[in-house]
This record gives C-alpha cells, sequence and structure tokens, in this order.
C-alpha cells in the first residue's frame, strides 16, 4: 500500500465517518456482551472495533482519531479481562484464545492487552511475553498501523518490565531484558515512522510531514521509558543504550527523525551521563543529513552542560580535564566542513553557543573567547556573509557577547576580534564600533598604553578611515566618507574625538606616544573626519604639556622620558597647521594654535615657539579667515591671549603688538576698529603673570603707550563723524531713526563710539593710570559731551546710545558717591 | 531681537550654562549633572556658547526647546554673537566673554554691561565661575560646566552651571558646583533696583 496516494479531504472525512460509526456501533455490541459476560461475543466484537483500524485509506493524523477511540474502548476491555481471571480462566488459556482472531492487527492488539494482564498475573515471565509480543509486531509493516500498534504495547508494557527493584525481576527478567525490548520497540517504530514519509502523493509532502513530526512523541516515548528505568546505570546507558540509539539515529538518514530523537536523547538522559559520551554524540553530530538543524542541537548540549556545570563545581573541574571547550569547537569546525551548505547563520549560532559554553564554564579563561572569535573567523571568511541578513545579525550577537561578559580593556586583548567584525557589512560594522566607543565611554575606561589603543583603533575602524583591516578583504558594501553626508560625519566623529579623552597613560611619554599612535590613525580618516577630531587631539597635547610642566623636571625632557613640553608643543604645532588646512577648519586651527601660543608661553617658558605660535596664527588670520565677521573675533581672540602672555622680551612683544593694532586699524567697520584698537591700547598694561617662573617677564606696563592708543580710538571716533557727516549729505541719512539699531547690536551712530572711549578712559582712571587722571578724563568727557549734545549730521542721537551715555555718566555719579577712597578721590573730581 | 519670557507674576527656572568643550576638551557632561538637569524642571536655558559640538545643541534642546545661544570661539556652528533676553522684571545679556579684554577682567564686562544696558550680564569664557553684584546688576560669570582644561587658568578647573529662578523683581542665584564627585549649591539672592534717573 506504499506509496499510494490519500483521497481528498473531504473523502477522508467520509472513510473516517464511516469507521467511527463502525467502531461505535461494535463497541455499542461489545459493551453488551461484557454486561453480560460472554466473553466469546465480546472477542468477536472487539475484533471487528480493531478491523476498523487496518484501513490504509486515513492520513495519520485521521487515523491518530480512530485509533483514540478504540482506544478509549480497549481500556475498558482490558478491565474486563482482568476480571475473567476470578472466573477461573488463566491468562494463558486467555492469551492463547486472543490469537483465534482471524485478522493479524486485531490479534495483535488483543494479545497486547492481555500480555501486560498476563506478566501481571506473573503467570508468565515478563521477559517472555515482551520479547514475543515485540516480535510478534514485526507482522504489521504498515507504517501507520504499525506504527500506533507499538505504540499502544509500548503504552500497556510500561507498568510490567522487569526493571531493576520492580514486581517482574528475577524470573521475569532483569532490567537488560527490559532495555532489550524497549530497544527493540524504539527501532521499529523509528523504521516505521520515517517510512511514513513515503506514503501519500508527492504533491502534499509537506503537509504530510508536519503530520509526521506531530507523532515524534509517540517514538520518543521508548527513551522516555528508557531514561526512567531504575536499573538504568551509566556503563549500561554508554555500552548498550546509546550506541543502539545513535546507531539508529544515525542510519535511518531522516531529517526530521535524526533533529527531534538528537534532542530528545540530550533532553531525556541525565547530564552526568552525557559528560561520559560527549565523544559519541559529537561524532554521530558530523554524521547527521544535511537537513538537519546540527547547530540547535550542539548549542542546547552545550547550554544543558553550561548550566550542570552551574549547580556544581566539581562538574566544572571535569570539563575542564576532559577539555571540553576544545571538544565543542572542533566538533563545530567538523560540523560546518562536513555540511558546506549550512547557512552562515547557523554556523554562526553554534558559536555563540560555545561563546556562551565558555563564558559559563570558564569565565576567567579569555583565551577561550578569543579562540571561539578565531574559530568562528576561519569557518566564515573563506565563504562570507554575502550580505546575509540572518548571519549578520548572528554575528551581532556574537559580538556582542564579550563586550558585555568582559571589561573593555579585557575585551581589547581579543585580537581576532577586529578580524571578525571585519565580515559585517560596513554598515553594521560600524553599529557595532559605535556601540563599543558608548561601552568604552559609559563604563569611564581608561587606555593606558599603546597596544591597547591600537587595538581599540582596531575595534573602531570603521569609524576612524575607510582602509580594509589587514588580514580581511575588502569588506562587502563598503561605503566610503563620500557616501555620508556632513551631519553624518559630525556625529560619528564627535565620538571618536570623545574617546581621545580615554588616552591616559602613567607615565607622560607613554601618553604622548598614545597621542601620536592616536593621530596616525585619525590621518587616515581624511580631512572632513579631522576637522572634527584633531580639536580635540590638540587638547590632549596641551593637556599633556600642562602634566609635564607640573611635573618635578618643570616641562624639560628628563633621562629616561623622551618627551618635554617643548617636544608636544612641537607636535601640537603641526597638529594646529593641519587642522587650518582641512575645509572649514580654519578658525578652529588659529584658536588651538592660540591656545599653544599661550601655553608655550605661560606653561612652558619657550619665548620662540610662543612666538612661533602667534605668527602662524596671525598668518591664518591674514590669509585664511575672510569674513568680516570673523575676522573681529578672531582679533579679539589673539589680542586677549596675547594680553595674557608674559614670556615676550621688548623686541618680540612690539613686533607681536604691532601687528595687532596693524590689523585692528584696518578692520572693515569703525566701530570694530575702534573697540579693537581700545583692546591693542590694554595690551600695554599687563596684568601679572599667574606663575612665578623664572622665564616670565614683568607684566608690561607703559601708561604712555595706553593713551596713544586711546588717542587712536579718539581719531576713529572723528572719522566715523566724519563718515556720517558725507553719507547725510547722500540720499539715505546714516544713522537716522531708532529703528536702524536692533537691540543685541550695538549702535551704528558715531556718539556711541565716543561714548565707548570715554568708558576706557574711565577704566583706567579706576586703574589709576599715569598720564591719565582727572584732568585728562574731564577733558576727554568734554569733548564727549558736546559730541552728544550738538545736532549730528544724522539727526538726534539715537536711544540706544542716549541709554549708553546715561549709564555711563550714572556710573561716574555713583563711583564719586562711593565710600571715600583713591578711586572715589578722582572721580570726584569729575564735573558732570 | 529681544525675547520677553515669563509674566512678571510667575516663577520662572532658567539654566544658565556654558563652555562645555565636548568633544573638544571633555568626553561628557559629569553624569551628576546629566541627573540633575533632567526635562521638565527648566523653562529656558541661557547659554553663553563653546558646547563645542552641534550633539550638544541637541542635548540642551532636550531639556527644554527654549534655548538661547551665543558664539563661543570654539564653536563648530554659528551663533549670534550676543543676545539679551527679557525674563520677568530682568534684562538678562548674554555674551561668551572671548571679545572682552583682559578676559574675565571684571570692568572690561562692567563695560559691556553698561553698553547693552541689561540688569544681569551673563558671560563665560574663563572656566571660574564668579558672581559680583555691581553698580549695574549683577554680573555673572559662568564656569565649565564640564570642567573642561583651560590655558586660561592651571587650576583644576571646577564643573559648574547656574540656575536662575526668577520671580518678578526678585533673583535667586543657584549656584551648582562638583567637588569631589559631590554636587554642591550655594546660593545668592539679588533684588533689582529702581531704574537709575535719566541723565
Amino acid at each position: 500500500m506504499e506509496g499510494s496516494a490519500f483521497g481528498s479531504e473531504a473523502e477522508q472525512e467520509r472513510i473516517l465517518g464511516d469507521a467511527k460509526l463502525a467502531i461505535k456501533r461494535a463497541a455499542y455490541s461489545l459493551h453488551k456482551s461484557m454486561e453480560e459476560d460472554n466473553l466469546r461475543e465480546a472477542l468477536r466484537f472487539s475484533a471487528a472495533m480493531l478491523g476498523e483500524l487496518r484501513t490504509s485509506q486515513l492520513s495519520p493524523h485521521k487515523y491518530y482519531e480512530l485509533y483514540m477511540l478504540v482506544f478509549d474502548m480497549l481500556v475498558q476491555l482490558e478491565s474486563f479481562f482482568g476480571d475473567e481471571r476470578g472466573k477461573g480462566r488463566s491468562y494463558s488459556e486467555l492469551y492463547e484464545l486472543v490469537q483465534h482472531a482471524g485478522n493479524v492487527l486485531p490479534r495483535l492488539y488483543l494479545m497486547v492487552a492481555v500480555g501486560s494482564l498476563y506478566i501481571k498475573s506473573k503467570e508468565a515471565a515478563a521477559k517472555d511475553i515482551l520479547k514475543d509480543l515485540v516480535e510478534l509486531c514485526k507482522g504489521v509493516q504498515h507504517p501507520t498501523r504499525g506504527l500506533f500498534l507499538r505504540a499502544y504495547l509500548c503504552q500497556r508494557s510500561r507498568t510490567v518490565l522487569p526493571d531493576t527493584g520492580s514486581a517482574y525481576e528475577g524470573p521475569g527478567g532483569t532490567v537488560t531484558d527490559a532495555l532489550d525490548f524497549l530497544l527493540s520497540n524504539f527501532v521499529e517504530m523509528n523504521k516505521l515512522w520515517v517510512r511514513m514519509q513515503h506514503q501519500g502523493s508527492v504533491r502534499d509532502k509537506e503537509k504530510r510531514e508536519k503530520e509526521r513530526q506531530q507523532l515524534a512523541d509517540l517514538v520518543g516515548k521508548n527513551l522516555t521509558y528508557i531514561s526512567q528505568l531504575d536499573g538504568l546505570g551509566y556503563e549500561l546507558y554508554a555500552g548498550q543504550v546509546l550506541p543502539r540509539v545513535m546507531e539508529q539515529v544515525v542510519s535511518c538518514r531522516d531529517d526530521i527523525a535524526q533533529q527531534y530523537l538528537f534532542q530528545a536523547v540530550i533532553q531525556v538522559f541525565p547530564d552526568s551521563f552525557h559528560l561520559g559520551t560527549l565523544d559519541t554524540l559529537l561524532g554521530a553530530l558530523a554524521e547527521m543529513q544535511p537537513g538537519v538543524k546540527v547547530h540547535t542541537v550542539v548549542a542546547s548540549l552545550m547550554d544543558r552542560l553550561a548550566r550542570y556545570a552551574a549547580a556544581d563545581p566539581a562538574v566544572m573541574v571535569q570539563l575542564l580535564d576532559m577539555r571540553a571547550f576544545e571538544r565543542f569547537r572542533d566538533a563545530i569546525a567538523r560540523i560546518i566542513s562536513a555540511q558546506p551548505t549550512m547557512p552562515a547563520a547557523d554556523a554562526i549560532e553554534m558559536y555563540v553557543a560555545l561563546m556562551n559554553f565558555t563564558g559559563n564554564v570558564h569565565p576567567n579563561i579569555v583565551e577561550n573567547v578569543n579562540q571561539v572569535l578565531a574559530a568562528a573567523h576561519g569557518a566564515l571568511a573563506p565563504r562570507g556573509l554575502a550580505g546575509d541578513a540572518r548571519a549578520e545579525r548572528a554575528l551581532v550577537v556574537l559580538l556582542t557577547l564579550p563586550i558585555t561578559k568582559y571589561d573593555v580593556v579585557t575585551g581589547l586583548g581579543l585580537t581576532e576580534y577586529p578580524l571578525l567584525m571585519g565580515l559585517l557589512r560596513q554598515r553594521t560594522h560600524k553599529e557595532l564600533a559605535t556601540r563599543i566607543v558608548h561601552t568604552v565611554l559609559d563604563t569611564g575606561t581608561k587606555i593606558t598604553s599603546v597596544d591597547k589603543a591600537a587595538m581599540l583603533f582596531r575595534f573602531i575602524q570603521p569609524l576612524v578611515h575607510d582602509e580594509p583591516i589587514a588580514g580581511n578583504e575588502v569588506s562587502a558594501g563598503a561605503i566610503s566618507i563620500d557616501d555620508l553626508d556632513d551631519e553624518d560625519v559630525a556625529g560619528e566623529q564627535v565620538l571618536v574625538a570623545r574617546l581621545l579623552h580615554t588616552l591616559a597613560a602613567d607615565q607622560a611619554d607613554v601618553q604622548f606616544q598614545l597621542l601620536v599612535t592616536a593621530q596616525a590613525q585619525l590621518v587616515l580618516g581624511g580631512p572632513r573626519r579631522l576637522r572634527h577630531t584633531l580639536p580635540a587631539l590638540g587638547f590632549c597635547g596641551l593637556r599633556l604639556v600642562r602634566r609635564l610642566a607640573m611635573a618635578p623636571a618643570g616641562g624639560k625632557a628628563t633621562e629616561g622620558e623622551g618627551v618635554s613640553c617643548e617636544s608636544v608643543l612641537q607636535w601640537l604645532l603641526g597638529v594646529g597647521l593641519a587642522l587650518a588646512e582641512v575645509p572649514e577648519g580654519t578658525g578652529l586651527g588659529l584658536r588651538l594654535l592660540l591656545a599653544g601660543a599661550h601655553a608655550a608661553s605661560e606653561e612652558a617658558q619657550l619665548e620662540l615657539l610662543a612666538y612661533e605660535f602667534f605668527e602662524q596664527a596671525l598668518l591664518l588670520y591674514e590669509e585664511g579667515v575672510a569674513d568680516q565677521r570673523h575676522r573681529v573675533t578672531a582679533l579679539h581672540s589673539i589680542i586677549g591671549t596675547l594680553h595674557g602672555c608674559h614670556v615676550f622680551g621688548p623686541d618680540n612683544w612690539d613686533a607681536l603688538v604691532q601687528n595687532c593694532g596693524g590689523y585692528a586699524s584696518r578692520l572693515l567697520k569703525r566701530l570694530d576698529q575702534c573697540q579693537a584698537v581700545c583692546s591693542c591700547a590694554r595690551l600695554s598694561w599687563q596684568e601679572a603673570a599667574s606663575s612665578t617662573a623664572p622665564g616670565l617677564q614683568p607684566p608690561v606696563r607703559d601708561a604712555s603707550k595706553v593713551l596713544k592708543g586711546l588717542g587712536r580710538a579718539l581719531k576713529i571716533a572723528a572719522a566715523a563723524k566724519q563718515q556720517a557727516a558725507a553719507a547725510a549729505r547722500g540720499v539715505v541719512p546714516y544713522g537716522a531713526g531708532t529703528t536702524v539699531a536692533a537691540a543685541t547690536a550695538p549702535s551704528t551712530s558715531y556718539v556711541w563710539l565716543y561714548v565707548e572711549v570715554l568708558n576706557q578712559y574711565l577704566a583706567y582712571l579706576t586703574l589709576g593710570l599715569e598720564g591719565c587722571g582727572p584732568a585728562v578724563v574731564q577733558h576727554v568727557l568734554d569733548l564727549v559731551a558736546a559730541e552728544v549734545a550738538a545736532p549730528g549730521p544724522g539727526g538726534p542721537m539715537d536711544a540706544e546710545t542716549a541709554r549708553f551715555w546715561g549709564a555711563t555718566l550714572q556710573h561716574i555719579r555713583l563711583q564719586a558717591a562711593a565710600p571715600a577712597g583713591d578711586v572715589q578721590a578722582r572721580f570726584a573730581l569729575i564735573k558732570l | 531681537a529681544q525675547v520677553q519670557r515669563g509674566s512678571s507674576a510667575s516663577m520662572v527656572l532658567i539654566l544658565c550654562i556654558g563652555d562645555l568643550h565636548i568633544p573638544h576638551r571633555c568626553p561628557d557632561l559629569p553624569p551628576q549633572f546629566k541627573e540633575l538637569l533632567k526635562p521638565g524642571k527648566i523653562q529656558s536655558i541661557l547659554c553663553t556658547g563653546n558646547l563645542c559640538s552641534r550633539t550638544v545643541i541637541e542635548y540642551l534642546r532636550s531639556i527644554t526647546t527654549d534655548v538661547t545661544m551665543v558664539q563661543g570661539d570654539f564653536d563648530e556652528f554659528t551663533s549670534p554673537e550676543r543676545s539679551i533676553v527679557n525674563i520677568g522684571d530682568y534684562k538678562i545679556g548674554l555674551i561668551h566673554g572671548h571679545q572682552v579684554s583682559p578676559f574675565g577682567d571684571p570692568a572690561a564686562l562692567a563695560r559691556l554691561h553698561r553698553q547693552l544696558g541689561v540688569d544681569i550680564l551673563v558671560t563665560g569664557h574663563t572656566h571660574e565661575h564668579k558672581i559680583l553684584k555691581t553698580e549695574d546688576g549683577l554680573q555673572i560669570t559662568l564656569g565649565s560646566a564640564t570642567g573642561a582644561y583651560s590655558t586660561l587658568s592651571s587650576k583644576e578647573a571646577v564643573p559648574s552651571f547656574v540656575l536662575l529662578d526668577i520671580d518678578g523683581a526678585k533673583a535667586t542665584v543657584y549656584i551648582y558646583q562638583l567637588k569631589d564627585g559631590k554636587v554642591k549649591v550655594d546660593r545668592i539672592d539679588h533684588m533689582k533696583q529702581a531704574p537709575a534717573p535719566a541723565a
């Protein structure tokens, strides 16, 4: 009958309906005859009922329904048989009697039903009856019929096995007989189950296989009962059970059976047994059919053993002694090479399980993690992931485990990690790299050696540059920086820049090497990335300068320490100039050079180097800063920085101050000129240096130069007035109306400039600058007051300037009214 | 342009913050500060600049959408050079501070104060917080919120920011500093003076 197709669904329903009806009718009569205590009739009707199970026209699913119906009746029949003995009929007689049934299938069902009672009565040895039944059942070779018959046999015999310590042991046999019985039944059932796939048409194979899968537990029951035998010790298991089970599993060459049974063996038998039979299990795994999901089997085996070990330290030692990790590792490699068509994701899942295994069993052996990574790389690199999304996800899971399990510094010891990472598509690779950076930052990890720094840069390589990783081919789907917009580049590089602050060696020379190492990597990333990373690199350098300057050696290179303030500053000069070269880097480059200048002056007391920094900054200002607003603020930064520098001798100082003055008077707007010139004037009246280092000069204090500068500022105000007059003669009135002055921008009125310069004089009056006493200030005040009072060329003064003027007068009044003192006395002499 | 925030009757909490220098000089804001600066408490942010990357703007905007920023010398983006904000009875001027010389000089800042005609002047740049009551009003110099390295001072910078609590004419300044991993809060009370008589 094998190979014949089942009828249509409707047809099967009809056949099933008919059969059910027939069973119910027979069952009714059977019931009646049992009530009447008519054994002969009961046997006749039960044979008729069981005869309905002889059909070959039902799919396993429908057949199961039929079987369950019959099964319910069989339970009643069994109890009827049970009562027969009391009526003087022996079971051997009954066992004989039921064999008169005309058909083989009903006959065997009845024999099984009576057989268990026969054993229970101890009229016969359990082993004999069981052997008899398990052999006789071979008479039914139809897969569905045979499988269910044997399921019944298995179920009925369960309580009468001659297990160690059971009532049926001894004359009834030993645990070996029980095992023989269950194993034979298991082997036969599995054969029938496997053959079931050939039933029905090719068309609905998928549905049939699904149905077949649902019957797996019928076969598995045999293994469950074996595992529940009290007499089953390790010797028996390893010597008898496992070899026979495995032989059947391997030789059946069926995907579904192999998958199910392997899992069943792992699940039902104790972990301690698996420890001893690991090689058998792993060896058999490599012989599985290609369709078997071996990876889930290996994974569950490793998971179980890991859990087992977690509960018992002795097991942990045992696993270590038996080199379980290495065995799993090698088995996985064998499985992968034996199954060339295995999906990459499945292969990776085995390594995930292996990673978990070693993490749980040998948490301290970090080298094992590295070995897992190496093995995974070895297995995956030849075929690549080819953009397989499931494989990518699995690989990310694998690569995430070490980062979460170990601290970052330990993680950085995993030399194989970057290689494996390189197999990811660049987008995924980047995501993982980003996660690593966040981990480093969030955990406050410090990178203290050049090796670790180099390793870190290998880990986060796709964020840093587009070069392929050494040892890997160019990764699939590589994106270069040209494919990223500015926002993406900024987002990534801010992260890299933040990471630079985690470079922190104990020794200054190592710290310098760390920065140089980082720089070499960053440079590979190209100008668009450097724009965001070089400022941070520069400030790491400045922090190192400070550290060296504060050290006992005072920033000079000492024996053994090959780094000095000077060498770091020289390097920083290069960083600043490189920053100025990248697109939109001029402003930041200039500021970094100024910071370097200040450090060279105040912290390292290196006059020529400080001069060099200023010179380069001024050149940048001259050639690189075109935008007017940026010119103004950049010049303020230059002047402000220079004001705080005390290292310069008179010649160098004058050269720099004169340059600043030149740039100040060449600014475009009068207001900007005026303010910058005032700031330049302030350069000739320095504060004392904050340090008393021997290389520093006393503060520059030259009152006459300050006053000369202020005089120049007044001239600029006068020039603004003339300009306004000229403009007034034109069509558009200059400075007319109050709408011109936006509240946040200073007034455009020339009077504002006068008031501003007056405020400068007042500040020097407060300071007590020589040559800037009350008389001089009075003179300027009168001059400015006259400008305020006179109707200007542009019409009346705007409200903002009027307010500024009012605030200035109020300032003078308040200073004059302050408690008596030098400053108060000077202000009291001013007449408003 | 000038902006009016908060009616004079209601209380407004303003975060004054600046010189974060992320990522140039610091990887991040101290976690203790991040914990304090959760969204929901602060109505407005006045930022004196030097954030320095755009990602930090996003962070500030996550605290409150009302953020006023001025240009720092290391900012990688463009903001106005100065800004004036009206909150309660107060006119508050905002400028980074690298524009005045000498940097952080109280007299130079007072001049700026008069120029802007504000009640409170908020600046930064020096990375050392300093709050002065002057004839012009309050002169608030913010420290660096991250305690970033500064060339201007060789002292280890203390991370700090300021919360301004403005209730009509009353202003309370809370200075938050991070010392030895602990947040320390100081408070200064201030009352707006009657307007000066016109000249």
